[in-house]
């Protein structure tokens, strides 16, 4: 990181100082709102995920949101947080590209305030509530400045009828590795095809790092979830996602695994606009994609048959409470 | 600019380039899209010199204003203040939509060495309290260069901060400039040439252009990172230039010419290459050049192989 911008609210805050003392080098720029520099108008996002800057924010307002519709695994009360806005990867269908102007990373320095309304979240329910994080960002990528997990983990292990995912394609599992697993807490790798990792989610680790990390924690006791999502179209679908599932099934104890979900590639109309206008010549963007129910994805028997071959290689090796398909 | 600059000297021309009266001179050049076209933008001669020397700027008549250029660079002289500056800017970058980059270059007050060269990171109008944030280059780009919050004034002030610059013209250029280009393509940088120490008196434009040397290694290193970041973009010239022959020759409506260019973009990608224009052109009609190109596409498998 070469420029990390502070909010004057945060800048004593001891994590703030403690990422800054990271990047001693930097330009250390004081402001007053993370929104002026975040939100300003006429940025250019491509230009920017070259050389993003880092901005130290307090987090305001609402930190606890309810998940979308079918975003969930198994669990009632489903909510997604972030403290983190962008991700370091680049992969060509993040709708994190249409959603902000910028490609700063954002980090929110005031976990304990997040840990709060998580915990006054889930005693608002009687069964268990679900806390996803990674909605808006990768979980773990940036864990070594952050050091979110560690926050985050002391918090969820006094909140037994609280679960966390952890989504992530990174392999920054320091962490975890470092203490006892919880049982509250499942590691969800997004997984795909290594050629669709090396053409359209730039910058990832490969799925065999992926794969391994995988294995790492399974054996250190962690649960782990497995997320097919977003699943891509290409001629070679089959012959591409066929693979996968035969290395995922030969890599990892499957029966332990908690939880498999599926989803096929759907981004909000505006979302899509804009990804055709930062990227034009990106593969997926060539493949047949029509507006459906408000989202552009593929046509229905498309869809179809590449959610029928995914479920049945799935049916082979996983048991059905194991699998969610998202919608 | 910095105030103490006599605005007489704004009529001063640099040495070496005598006026003819009623001459000027006319600077071919033929721009594509994947060019990259820097305006520098100061406000008197006293900074314009050490560019228009360096960078063999030669004068350029454009809608009355004092505009330089190179192949490569462009250099406006706005006149002294914020308005001067805004508008200049405007009827510029209305006018020549092929620049790509502003640089906003000037000396400038401050409690700092003189003749240390600053990067805004900030540029505020102390009128307004409007403000912006460039997106900075990477700090090896610029050798490492002290970034600094330029507040532009109205009237000259000498009340010297930490951190802070002040000048009279920044504001201007960055309100009009962010209509047209991104944060990453408008910049600032300043130069000392006041400061508790020397004060506003001081200033004479020997002083400024001397100054103003320390500059041109900044605004060149900015111009060359803006150049090679421009590379990485979306260098669509070939399908562009192919779309403007097909529209040139078939009748498009706004949304044919739209999906011509997407259809081009696919195939281009599923392809590698653009379709012969022999095949498309004896089509005549946008429709039926559409269905040839949607049928190509359909035709062309997406494949991902390692
Ligand atoms: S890892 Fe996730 S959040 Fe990051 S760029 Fe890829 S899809 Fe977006």
């Amino acid at each position: 990181m070469d420029t990390v911008y502070i909010e004057r609210e945060v800048q004593s805050h001891p994590r703030t100082e403690r990422i800054c003392q990271r990047y001693p080098n930097a330009r250390h720029i004081l402001i007053e709102r993370h929104t002026d520099v975040f939100n300003a108008r006429s940025q250019d996002f491509r230009q920017q995920k070259s050389n993003p800057a880092l901005i130290l924010a307090h987090k305001a307002g609402k930190r606890i949101h309810a998940t979308p519709p079918g975003y969930h695994v198994g669990g009632q009360h489903n909510y997604y947080f972030s403290h983190m806005l962008n991700c370091v990867y680049d992969c060509r269908y993040c709708f994190l590209q249409g959603m902000y102007q910028s490609a700063n990373h954002v980090v929110y320095v005031n976990s304990e305030d997040f840990m709060q309304d998580i915990t006054s979240t889930a005693a608002r329910h009687d069964t268990d509530s679900w806390f996803f994080s990674g909605y808006d960002c990768d979980s773990l990528a940036l864990d070594p400045i952050t050091r979110f997990v560690d926050d985050c983990l002391e918090h969820f292990e006094q909140l037994p009828h609280a679960w966390l995912e952890l989504r992530t394609k990174s392999t920054q599992i320091r962490p975890l590795l470092a203490r006892a697993p919880l049982p509250n807490v499942v590691v969800a790798y997004s997984l795909s095809p290594q050629a669709i990792v090396a053409a359209e989610e730039h910058g990832t680790p490969s799925l065999a790092k992926r794969l391994d990390a995988l294995q790492r924690l399974q054996a250190h006791g962690w649960k782990v979830g497995l997320r097919f999502d977003p699943l891509l179209y290409a001629e070679n679908f089959e012959e591409l996602y066929g693979e996968l599932f035969d290395t995922v099934f030969a890599a990892l104890d499957i029966a332990a695994v908690h939880s498999v979900s599926l989803g096929v590639f759907r981004l909000p109309k505006g979302f899509h606009k804009k990804l055709l206008r930062l990227y034009p010549k990106a593969r997926l963007l060539a493949a047949p994609i029509e507006p459906r129910e408000g989202m552009m994805t593929y046509p229905e028997e498309t869809e179809r048959r590449m959610r029928h071959f995914c479920q049945s290689r799935l049916d082979t090796a996983i048991r059905p409470d194991q699998f969610f398909p998202c919608s | 600019m910095r105030r103490g600059v006599s605005p007489h000297e704004s009529g001063h021309r640099p040495a070496g380039r005598p006026a003819l009266a009623g001459q000027s001179v006319r600077v071919a050049i033929q721009y594509t899209s994947a060019m990259s076209l820097v305006c520098i933008i100061t406000a008197l001669p006293a900074e314009s010199r050490v560019f228009i020397d360096a960078l063999k700027l030669r004068h350029v008549p454009l809608r009355g204003l004092r505009l330089y250029a190179s192949e490569h660079y462009l250099l406006l002289q706005s006149g002294i203040g914020k308005l001067n500056a805004a508008s200049a800017t405007a009827a510029l970058l209305q006018t020549r939509p092929d620049v790509t980059a502003v640089i906003n270059a000037g000396i400038g007050g401050g409690k700092a060495e003189l003749g240390s060269v600053h990067l805004a990171h900030q540029i505020q109008d102390a009128a307004s309290g409007r403000q912006w944030y460039p997106h900075l280059p990477p700090q090896r780009t610029v050798g490492h260069m002290p970034s600094c919050s330029i507040h532009t004034l109205d009237k000259p002030d000498s009340a010297y901060t930490d951190g802070v610059l002040f000048d009279m013209e920044a504001a201007g250029i960055f309100s009009a400039a962010s209509t047209y280009l991104s944060t990453e393509a408008v910049h600032a940088v300043k130069v000392i040439s006041d400061n508790p120490e020397q004060g506003l008196d001081a200033i004479t434009p020997e002083l400024a252009t001397q100054l103003m040397q320390a500059s041109l290694p900044a605004v060149r290193q900015l111009s060359d990172w803006h150049r090679a970041a421009g590379r990485h973009g979306n260098d669509d010239s070939a399908i562009e230039q192919y779309h403007q022959d097909i529209i040139a020759v078939v009748r498009h409506s706004v949304s044919d010419a739209h999906q011509l260019r997407r259809l081009l973009q696919q195939h281009q990608t599923l392809t590698g290459k653009t379709p012969e224009p022999q095949q498309l052109l004896p089509l005549a009609t946008a429709r039926k050049i559409r269905l040839h190109l949607q049928n190509a596409v359909q035709a062309a498998p997406l494949r991902y192989e390692l």
